[in-house]
């Protein structure tokens, strides 16, 4: 049915922009709805066509409107539809149908439905309904979305709140409401009036409606013990509290809305501030510290009891005295024009410090200042030590502090006097050492020197094998250590040697003395010394002899040595030949011409005369005597070429023993021995009892032309060497043929004079002296003779 | 003391002519049989060499110098002493020598005495004469081994 079509003609509509769905199964009037809409300005509508169908599009396109019949095939009529749409998408929904029963319209009302149109119907009353809803429907978010705000703002508040009712239970509470006390939940039935904590007065006042504030210490064990709610809090808290009454025409008023924050912190800081303000007064009037609070005036606003002290006045007399006057300056005191007028103001530390911190109020200073002029009475200037500070108040004012350092500096002083004295005497002390230093260098320099002349090398090692010092000898043979160690440049060797001598020393810590065979080839006569640095680090000190030279003489010596004892025993060898067959071939002939002889003047007496038999006398005798010469040149010889013996021999028994053959020999002599008793020595037994026999011999001999003889074996000490002699009082000898006494065949008497080769002292002197010893003689002529000798090393 | 021959081993005809005469004067009537040198005293002892088979005597004592041509006195002594039918034979060394080592070897091969002769014939004449009167006389000799 479109009668209403020719009504829209020609109409000019405004366009919109608001989307509608229709949900209607008739699909002419679908149409006509669609049409009319559009000619509304609308855009062009959906159109579902069953309930389903309806709540799917308005899901889907979610317009801004929903046009619903209310009757409609299907399992989910018009009115299900609708309330589905309006409840999950909140879109709103105007009712269209032809029917309008009581029971129906009951039914459409529940789901609250914007508008209801009963067909047919005016294009007005659509559009009227259309523009109802959507501005209802406005309307109704906006109211929503300012709900939210003030959730959002009520929840979100660091305020707690809480709106209670008429009996003060709470109804609504945000987060802080309970956060603030520590409340798990909302304590549902106990009233803020059952809680002991509110005040009296305030409660009387809640009741006439009137609003309060007040600070309260909330104590949570008195809630507790009344177990008005569940909170984790204890002790006590500090609570702003605000609680004002809402219709308040009734009474008592309809709620309460309560604003309540924790101060507990403000509370304590404030109480902080107000000791620390207590703290500072008593510390400001008992500090030893002269302190002045000057105002931009530089007059006293305020100073301490030490401040007074120095200012000389009671502290009722400070305040508004000028700062000169409170620092007792006699210039400022002295001239009527105050502070800055005095001759040295100019310069006045105090004055510019306190002048400059007044005027920049940032400056601080500390500044040692000497109070120029002596009061009467006062001995010494006074030191102080100020300091200025500007104080942060709104009167510029600035803080002085003085602080009386005379004592401190004068200890200053002295410290620096005595500090200076200290700095010359070192001075005084570091030239002498300085120059000390300088002749310890030169003499260092000559010792360099001295030891870089040497014809020896010098080194010094280290135990781990470095060598920091090596002489020019040294480096001009073996090279430069250039940081190696000794093996590695020396030897090319990476490991140290198995064997070194050198460092035994290490172990040993004595000196050591060895040979060497260099690098070089050449010989060194070494000595290793345990040296001990400087540092006390213990060194090798090693200096080397270059002995190749020696050596070589050493060598050749030695070999020239052995070829002579070769030679020597080959002659020894020789002349033992030769003495064995002196011995035994020239005796021969001496005894046939002896025997012959002999047998001559048996045979043939009768036919030689007196003359020629003294003749054979004489040829016996000379052979006889040359038998003798032989015997006792080969004794002689011998005496040289035997082994020696070395035993204990007792002098005295050898040479009593001797006396007693001598006499036995001379029965008819008239002699008398003398021999010294327990006389022992070490030496070659027969070669010493041959030296006493022929020393006795001799004596016994050379007394022979005397009628009797004394004849005396003895020892002395002369120059603690022990001396033997042996004395007689016979023919003694002429001192000037002392040198021949000795000498082998030497005699200084005729054999018809006294018998003898000549041998006897030659060998007594051999004897002596393979014994080590001396032999000498003394002798007058007929007045005797004494042989002295020593045997060596005998003490 | 007849049938008692003296072995005397000296080189020189001098020595033995005074040796001789010393025996001939000291009423010594022994025979004295002479050895010029070493090898001839051996030869008569042994009967060897030129001695061969000469049915000799051994002699009562041996009479020994020690320098002599060809083999010397002490290694006559030393071939005497190691042979069993010399061994016992009394030996006495006379010589001029008085050498130490002469005395040691001579004694330690089995001289059983040693005279120097000396110089002086009126000694050497006395030096015979005890020789003869001890080991011809008081001394008794060993018994012959044998004389073949």
């Amino acid at each position: 049915m479109c009668f209403h079509s020719l009504e829209a003609k020609g109409r000019i509509s405004t366009l919109r922009s608001e989307r509608v769905l229709i949900v209607e199964d008739e699909a002419i009037e679908a149409l006509d709805l669609q049409h009319r809409l559009a000619s509304l300005g609308f855009p062009t509508p959906e159109i579902a066509h069953s309930g389903e169908e309806g709540v799917r599009k308005a899901e889907k396109t979610r317009p801004d409107l929903v046009l619903l019949e209310i009757l409609l095939p299907g399992n989910m009529d018009g009115i299900m539809a609708a309330e589905k749409i309006r409840s999950q998408f909140e879109i709103p929904v105007i009712y269209l149908t032809a029917y309008a029963d009581e029971n129906t319209v009951q039914r459409a009302k529940m789901t609250e439905p914007y508008g209801y149109i009963v067909k047919p119907f005016q294009e007005r009353e659509l559009n009227i309904a259309i523009e109802v809803s959507l501005y209802k429907s406005q309307m109704q978010r906006k109211l929503r979305e300012s709900e939210e705000i003030f959730r959002g703002i009520f929840e979100s508040s660091p305020i707690g709140i809480a709106i209670c009712d008429s009996l003060g239970r709470p109804v609504s509470v945000n987060k802080a409401a309970l956060e603030i006390p520590g409340l798990f939940e909302m304590p549902g039935e106990s009233s803020m009036f059952s809680d002991p904590n509110l005040p009296k007065e305030p409660r009387e006042r809640l009741r006439n409606g009137e609003p309060v504030r007040f600070q309260i210490a909330y104590d949570f064990e008195k809630a507790k013990r009344l177990k008005l709610y569940d909170t984790r809090k204890s002790g006590i808290m500090w609570l702003d509290m605000s609680i004002t009454p809402f219709n308040t025409e009734q009474k008592p008023p309809g709620g309460y809305l309560i604003q309540f924050q924790d101060i507990t912190e403000i509370k304590r800081s404030e109480q902080a501030l107000t000791e620390s303000e207590r703290l500072l007064e008593i510390l400001f009037a008992s500090i030893p510290v002269s302190m002045l609070v000057l105002d931009k005036d530089r007059r006293v606003f305020e100073a301490n009891e030490a401040a007074a002290q120095l200012a000389g006045r009671d502290m009722g007399e400070m305040f508004g005295l000028q700062s000169g006057e409170a620092l007792q300056c006699l210039h400022s005191m002295d001239d009527p024009r105050g502070c800055g007028w005095g001759p040295s103001c100019v310069d006045c530390k105090a004055r510019l410090a306190i002048v400059d911190t007044i005027e920049s109020q940032r400056s601080h200073y500390q500044v040692e200042w000497q109070r120029p002029l002596m009061r009467e009475g006062e001995t010494k200037e006074k030191t102080f030590l100020l300091s200025t500070v500007p104080l942060p108040t709104a009167r510029n004012e600035i803080l002085v502090c003085l602080e009386n350092i005379t004592e401190q500096k004068r200890v200053e002083e002295e410290l620096r006097k005595a500090r200076d004295e200290l700095e010359t005497r070192v001075q005084e002390r570091t030239r002498g050492l300085k120059k000390a230093n300088e002749a310890m260098d030169e003499e260092r320099q000559r010792f360099n020197e001295v030891l870089e002349t040497l014809p020896l090398y010098l080194v010094l090692l280290t135990p781990d094998y470095q060598v920091p010092f090596a002489n020019r000898f040294f480096r001009e043979r073996f090279g430069k250590s250039h940081g190696r160690r000794c093996f590695e440049y020396l030897f090319g060797r990476t490991e140290p040697c198995e064997i070194c001598e050198t460092y035994k020393v290490l172990k040993t810590l004595a000196p050591l003395e060895w040979e060497w065979l260099g690098p070089d080839g050449r010989n060194y006569y070494v000595y290793d010394f345990p040296f001990t640095d400087t540092d006390g680090s213990t060194l090798i000190l090693e200096m080397g002899v270059d002995v190749t030279e020696q050596k070589r003489a050493e060598e050749a010596l030695r070999k020239a040595h052995d070829e002579l004892e070769i030679r020597v025993q080959e002659r020894t060898k020789e002349l033992e030949a030769f003495t064995y067959s002196v011995s035994h071939d020239l005796r021969a002939p001496l005894r046939s011409i002896d025997g012959f002889s002999q047998a001559l003047l048996e045979d043939y007496t009768a036919k030689l005369d007196e003359q020629g038999k003294d003749y054979l006398s004489r040829v016996r005798t000379a052979s006889q005597r040359m038998g003798q010469l032989i015997d006792d040149m080969l004794a002689l010889s011998r005496v040289t070429r035997s082994e020696m013996r070395h035993e204990t021999v007792n002098m005295s028994n050898v040479a009593q023993a001797i006396a007693d053959e001598l006499r036995k020999a001379e029965p008819h002599r008239q002699i008398d021995f003398t021999v010294a008793q327990g006389l022992t020595t070490e030496g070659d037994p027969f070669l010493l009892r041959q030296l006493l026999e022929n020393l006795l011999d001799n004596a016994v001999k050379f007394t022979s032309k005397h009628p009797s003889a004394e004849i005396k074996f003895g020892v002395m000490r002369r120059g603690g060497e022990r001396v033997y002699y042996v004395r007689d009082d016979g023919a003694g000898f002429d001192m000037s043929y002392v040198d021949k006494l000795f000498g082998p065949f030497q005699r200084l008497h005729a054999p018809t004079e006294f018998p003898g080769t000549g041998i006897g002292l030659a060998t007594v002197q051999r004897i002596v002296h393979r014994h080590g010893g001396r032999v000498w003689a003394e002798g007058v002529v007929e007045k005797g003779a004494t042989v002295y000798f020593t045997l060596g090393t005998e003490g | 003391m007849a049938g008692k021959v003296i072995l005397l081993v000296e080189d020189n005809s001098d020595d033995v002519d005074l040796t001789l005469r010393a025996i001939k004067r000291n009423n010594i009537a022994n025979d004295v049989i002479i050895a010029r040198d070493g090898v001839e005293a051996l030869d008569y002892l042994f009967a060897t060499g030129s001695q061969q088979g000469n049915g000799r005597l051994m002699p009562a004592v041996v009479l020994l110098d020690l320098r002599l041509p060809r083999l010397d006195g002490l290694d006559v002594l030393q071939r005497m002493r190691s042979d069993g039918k010399t061994r016992c034979i009394p030996v006495v060394v006379l010589t001029s020598s008085k050498e130490e080592q002469d005395l040691v070897k001579s004694y330690s091969l089995g001289a059983n005495s040693y005279v120097r002769k000396p110089v002086d014939f009126n000694q050497f004449h006395e030096a015979i004469r005890l020789l003869g009167l001890y080991w011809l006389l008081l001394n008794e000799p060993p018994p012959i081994v044998g004389s073949a």
